[in-house]
């Protein structure tokens, strides 16, 4: 599950990246110890059902299904995981399977072994060789701004996808195995 | 990933090529007379109706910061169990919504790909899509067999694609001659032509 935790991780805390007109909150130079940033992990044989939001990065190896909100965090959908919601994050990277719309501020991987069906909008977009992507792709700067105000997509933009895509969150050995908060009224939990 | 149906008849069984597989490069005299027409302020809509590539993906971005991936032939009906009758349905497979406008579409070499009706039939759903104005990229082959599947190209510059040979198995080609594929493309004219030394017939096509 955590082959390659930090070499692929695209930097979390960089902001020389162009950086979304709506940049949400100005966070503080990162220190070399909070730079190691916690992960929560959704592991293999968990499935989620509902709204999961919350502080914290998160690495999905399991299934999820209705809507991942961490704006201000790193989303990673692992190999194994299996999305069907739409998703908000900083930098969200797939490598497995996504069906809903993807939201990035900052960056989204579609990796090699990722699968998306939906709409992507994010400032930058990547798509690694082998992946698959049926859906459209909005880099327009404040797309995600809009996308939020909006509640939706632009109308010319149908969401469907199915791609992967990795966060960059650094996974630390102690990661958690279900820091996400899920709200209590929308969500239930099953193991 | 076969349309029987929507093929040319009675398609010869396919055999098989060189096994290896190696890159080559397709000088484009028509993505160049595309692509400048296009303005350089990023407003352009484009649907890829190829698959995905990071590649791709990275080059268009320069045009258009909205951009489709479709990999239509991907979502085709297979040839597996009851072959379907009629062109695709692709109202379904390519459902955009009603606003949805697009100022390029990158056909690629699906035509050779699809029956008369089918071609038809898609040119119809995507006319409904674009401005007048439009550009459309597709590329048609006279060879007598052609790659078993669509080419997937990949842009290497402004007028050179790269797409890879890979041990492919051949079936024969439609060879759609330029008079019947400018009547099937109802709603647009031919706004540039190329025959390439290859056997590969350049289209860019404007919607009316």
């Amino acid at each position: 599950m955590w082959k390659k935790p930090e070499a692929e991780t695209p930097q979390p805390e960089s902001h020389s990246a162009p950086a979304p007109a709506s940049a949400p909150q100005p966070r503080s130079v990162p220190t070399p110890v909070e730079s190691r940033r916690e992960v929560a992990i959704i592991g293999a044989t968990i499935s989620i059902h509902g709204e999961l939001n919350g502080q914290e990065d998160l690495l999905i190896q399991g299934s999820v299904e209705g809507k991942v909100d961490l704006k201000q965090n790193n989303i990673t959908v692992g190999k194994s995981g299996r999305v069907k919601a739409d998703m908000y994050g900083r930098v969200i990277s797939i490598e497995g399977e996504v069906e809903g719309n993807l939201y990035g501020g900052e960056q989204i991987i579609v990796r090699q072994s990722g699968a998306v069906r939906g709409n992507i909008v994010a400032p930058r977009v990547s798509l690694e060789d082998g992946s698959k992507l049926k859906g459209s792709i909005d880099m327009e700067p404040k797309g995600v701004e809009k996308a939020r105000s909006q509640g939706a997509l632009a109308p010319e933009v149908k969401g469907r996808a199915d791609s992967s895509v990795r966060p960059g969150a650094e996974a630390d050995a102690s990661a958690r195995s279900a820091a996400a908060t899920a709200k209590p009224e929308s969500s239930t939990a099953r193991v | 990933m076969d349309w029987p149906s929507a093929r040319s008849a009675k398609p010869a069984p396919p055999r098989a090529a060189s096994a290896e597989r190696h890159a080559e490069r397709h000088r484009s005299l028509a993505l160049k007379a595309l692509l400048q027409e296009l303005p350089e302020d990023r407003s352009s809509k484009v649907l890829d109706l190829g698959s995905a590539s990071g590649r791709n993906l990275e080059f268009l971005s320069q045009f258009a910061c909205k951009i489709q991936i479709e990999d239509l032939y991907a979502s085709l009906p297979t040839a597996d169990g009851e072959a379907p009758v009629g062109p695709p349905p692709f109202g379904r497979l390519l459902g955009f919504s009603e606003a949805a406008r697009f100022d390029v579409i990158l056909l690629w070499d699906l035509l050779d790909y699809l029956d008369h009706d089918s071609i038809r039939a898609l040119v119809a759903h995507l006319a409904r899509f674009c401005r007048p104005g439009s550009l459309l990229l597709a590329f048609s082959s006279n060879q007598k067999e052609i790659p078993e599947q669509p080419i997937r190209f990949r842009f290497v510059d402004s007028e050179t694609l790269e797409y890879d040979v890979a041990s492919s198995r051949l079936r024969p080609g439609p060879r759609y001659v330029p008079r019947d594929i400018a009547h099937m493309f109802a709603g647009f004219r031919v706004q540039n032509s190329y025959l390439l030394k290859n056997g590969i017939q350049e289209y860019v096509f404007a919607r009316e």
